[in-house]
């Protein structure tokens, strides 16, 4: 992405919004990027723009070597095969009335060749890629557990072999017993696939464990990014430090960061830190 | 108050529509008016006569942009029938009309405020039932049917309520005429014979009125209150130790918000529906007046009422809009 | 469990069922919870969804859902059975000993109705001050929540504060009636990080200078650790452990603990953190 931005209207006498101001990152193929940030920061907005859902006001995206920016709908209509997306709610993203079984196949109908038999079989070897039983087939997602939920819509992204996954929050509306489940089936087939993911999370753990780089968001800027290790180990922006100090380990032996005091609580004047 | 003149200023397109549909809807048919109103067997020179006298030789376009001048000076034109204009035949029959709906009002409001609270509080009860079940029965059937069924069982089974003749009995003692609404004519002479009189006649209209108006405000006002009841506010005033009757106050005031808008646009359409109740019971407002004149083809009337009501609407939910500002600051964001 | 005059609240085998006794069967939410607060402390009730954490919470404050009873057990408030109490009794105990405030701020205010009057009313239903004097305590207590512009915020309307400013001022009028018990039920869990942790102190600092006890409900071990002197771990309807926080994170001795504290830190993941391929730009 370079020099992405994009400015919503403000409704009823707001002031407009410039939900993305200025973003330009670079993911390598089978890595993964996270980006972090708190809500405001535009996250949603430019992992929405990565995948062409919505238009950017300026900036070019490239993604496995296809211009998505200005691309029309029907032109990206078939790329779609190799960008998927995993939102945060799992089951809002699933349609009630559909069983699981018809669920994953619906994108091997719109994308494949597959005939009934063909795609059958593929939704089979889903279920086992993620670790589910073959006979929740008939079920609808309501009679699934949260992590279950996720799951399926896992094997549906995945169905089309996508190279690219965006993954908006994955975890976070998941019980904490689940999320480790979900998150290592999610690293494992990044491995066995050579998946490339950005992800978007507000846990820093997660961050920590899953991502190979990151970049902190903040009012529609970049204001940090580098190696995941780095960047959350030694931050360099102020804003980063922030965020990290809010952070709670599990473990009452480690002391907390202090707050920082409200008028250290500025950040839009700092530099942008480079790697 | 910039709002204020927003508002205003956006009502002259919407009445500006309004007189246009009417004067496209009251023309679809084609028919002639001079046809209509000629003696039968004129000849073509008298047909021409007529309408060179009602304007319909001239070119359509040139009508409308004539009669959208009328409309705006408050010249709805000429009545086909009495050959009185339309506005004054309106202005004189419509109190009767004014009165027939907010009386009836006056039954609909409480029936259906408190009916719709009472089925929430206890769901799934009888009591919710019995509302809910009523309700449904109240909306399916036509007001008009309604008043029917009301005049078969009270007048002529029961020899309860008076025939359904009009506002007042012939031998009644008649109130003096101001208003040509009866029961607000006895009120305002403080003429108690004359306005007992015209409580008779006007209890079955009032009620049939009232019972299909209660019905939807019922069912509104339960969904409201269930909403309320469960919503996390009310819990949490609950929780921070307020009086029942605090609490009480609480959710009638959310509740209710809704409702007061519903009750508005609802007084505007009572005006269709009054339409054929009040020729049921012979009411002798604007609105039975207008049915005799779609069966007259007086044209002109037609379509000055359909004008009149737009403008009446349009009124009433500028009126609505600006309580609904009073009652919910979360309203008044816009604009 | 012997009675403990340190106790400012024990729960006693507690079971609470929804659904009809008519229509047969009748799914039991609590099976039998058992628990205990110390005044003065704060104490985490920690439990994945469906635990049934909220829904204890409910039951002492005797605000469950039309659909679900209280089939057996004792809430022992102060040596009293809440339970037992006739409501307008209940009524009088709610606020004035025990408050409780919720997951969602801005959906716990009346919108219709401006900070000021509904704090206002607050005070009204527990005390006699008159009406200036009532504004002077509305903007006290905003004040002690952490407001400095307490005049400017007791005029606002719900929908125009913030996430955080909108819990303030939740945890302000829950306090405004002097509660000896604050049940937070997952107060910090719709605000951002940054904002949880502030609210989180403010609710420290304030159970230190009010001599507050609290019960934390929260599904993240991260507010255990820092902010709870002492732990209730619940699963399906049962307390599966309880003890002091350090007693529940280093050394768990029910199954479930042990799992739940793993997961939180993120110890199934077998990866190391990831180290990044070395010509990245």
């Amino acid at each position: 992405m370079e020099h992405v931005s994009k400015r919503f209207a403000g409704r009823r006498g707001a002031p407009d919004v410039l939900a993305v101001d200025d973003v330009s990152l670079t993911v390598e193929r089978g890595q993964t990027l996270g980006i972090v940030g708190e809500s405001g920061s535009g996250k949603s907005t430019l992992a929405r723009i990565m995948l062409g859902l919505i238009e950017a006001d300026a900036g070019s995206v490239n993604l496995l070597g296809r211009r998505i920016t200005g691309a029309t709908r029907k032109e990206l209509r078939p790329w779609r095969a190799d960008m998927q997306i995993i939102v945060q709610n799992a089951s809002e993203s699933l349609n009630p009335r559909m069983q699981v079984g018809e669920i994953v196949a619906e994108p091997l109908l719109l994308h494949s060749d597959f005939d009934k038999i063909g795609r059958e079989e593929r939704v089979r070897d889903l279920l086992f890629a993620v670790r589910l039983d073959a006979d929740i087939l008939l079920s609808y997602p309501h009679q699934l557990s949260g992590g279950q939920q996720q799951r399926v819509n896992i094997a549906r992204a995945i169905a089309t072999e996508p190279k690219f996954v965006l993954l908006d929050e994955p975890t976070s509306s998941l019980d904490v017993s689940v999320r480790g489940e979900v998150l290592q089936l999610l690293v494992d087939l990044q491995r066995s696939s050579q998946l490339t993911y950005v992800m978007i999370s507000h846990d820093l753990p997660t961050i920590r464990h899953v991502c190979d780089h990151v970049a902190v968001m903040y009012q529609g800027r970049i204001v940090e990014v580098g190696a995941a290790a780095r960047v959350l180990q030694e931050p360099r922006h102020a804003y980063t430090k922030y965020l990290l100090s809010a952070e709670l380990p599990v473990d009452p032996r480690t002391p907390l960061a202090p707050l920082p005091s409200d008028d250290e609580l500025d950040f839009s004047g700092d530099q942008e830190s480079r790697l | 108050m910039k709002r204020l003149f927003y508002r205003l200023a956006m009502m002259v397109p919407i009445l500006f529509a309004i007189a246009t549909v009417s004067f496209v809807a009251t023309r679809i048919g084609g028919a002639d008016p001079a046809v209509l109103i000629a003696p039968p067997e004129s000849d073509n020179q008298t047909l021409d006569n007529i309408r060179a006298r009602l304007g319909t030789d001239k070119p359509v376009f040139e009508q409308y942009v004539l009669y959208i001048g009328d409309v705006a000076r408050l010249d709805l034109g000429t009545s086909y029938f009495t050959e009185k204009p339309v506005l004054r035949e309106l202005l004189s029959r419509a109190p009767a009309t004014f009165e027939l709906m907010i009386l009836g009002m006056f039954i609909a409001v409480p029936l259906g405020v408190v009916s719709g609270a009472i089925a929430a509080r206890k769901r799934g009860s009888i009591r919710d039932r019995t509302v809910r079940g009523s309700s449904f029965a109240l909306l399916a059937l036509p007001e008009f049917w309604i008043g029917l069924l009301l005049i078969y069982v009270f007048f002529f089974r029961l020899r309860w309520a008076p025939p359904p003749i009009g506002q007042i009995g012939v031998s009644d003692p008649h109130p003096t005429p101001h208003t040509n609404a009866v029961v607000v004519d006895a009120l305002i002479s403080f003429d108690w014979t004359a306005l007992r009189a015209a409580a008779r006649y006007a209890i079955l209209p009032v009620i049939t009125v009232g019972l299909a108006m209660a019905a939807p405000i019922a069912r509104l006002m339960r969904s409201s209150m269930i909403e309320v009841l469960g919503s996390d506010y009310v819990r949490f005033a609950e929780a921070c130790g307020l009086s029942k009757r605090t609490l009480f106050r609480y959710t009638s005031r959310a509740a209710l918000a809704p409702v007061v808008t519903f009750v508005g646009i609802l007084f505007s359409v009572m005006l269709g529906s009054s339409v054929l109740t009040e020729v049921v019971f012979s009411w002798g407002g604007a609105s039975q007046f207008v049915a005799e004149s779609a069966l007259r083809a007086d044209l002109p009337m037609i379509q000055g009422f359909v004008v009149a009501a737009g403008v009446f609407s349009v009124v009433v939910f500028f009126i609505v809009d600006a309580v609904l500002q009073l009652i919910d600051p979360r309203v008044r964001l816009d604009y | 469990m012997a009675e403990n005059a340190d106790e400012i609240l024990r729960v006693e085998d507690l079971h609470v069922a929804v659904g009809q006794s008519k229509s047969g069967t009748a799914g039991e939410i609590l099976r039998g919870v058992s628990l205990s607060i110390e005044t003065g402390s704060m104490t985490g009730l920690v439990g994945e969804s469906g635990s049934g954490k909220s829904m204890t919470a409910r039951a002492v404050m005797r605000q469950l859902p039309s659909n679900v009873t209280v089939t057996h057990g004792r809430v022992m408030l102060n040596q009293r059975d809440l339970l037992e109490l006739p409501v307008d009794l209940m009524r009088t105990i709610r606020g004035a000993q025990i408050a409780m405030v919720f997951q969602n701020p801005k959906t716990a205010l009346h919108p219709m109705l401006s900070v000021e009057r509904q704090m206002g009313e607050v005070a009204k239903s527990h005390s006699d001050v008159g009406g200036s004097e009532r504004g002077d305590l509305v903007r006290e207590y905003l004040e002690l929540c952490g407001i400095p512009d307490s005049a400017r915020v007791a005029r606002a309307y719900p929908h125009e504060l913030s996430g955080g400013l909108a819990q303030r001022v939740v945890i302000a009028m829950a306090l405004l009636p002097r509660p000896e018990l604050l049940i937070a039920d997952e107060p910090t869990t719709s605000l951002d990080a940054t904002v949880q942790r502030q609210i989180l102190e403010l609710i420290r600092d304030l159970q230190q200078r009010l001599h507050l006890s609290v019960l934390m409900i929260t599904h993240d071990l991260g507010i255990v650790a820092h902010f709870c002197d002492r732990a209730v771990v619940m699963s399906r309807g049962l307390v599966v452990e309880q003890g002091s926080r350090d007693q529940i994170l280093t050394e768990p001795s029910a199954d479930y603990t042990k799992r739940l504290v793993a997961a939180s830190r993120l110890e199934t993941l077998e990866e190391e953190p990831r180290q990044p391929t070395p010509q990245m730009p």
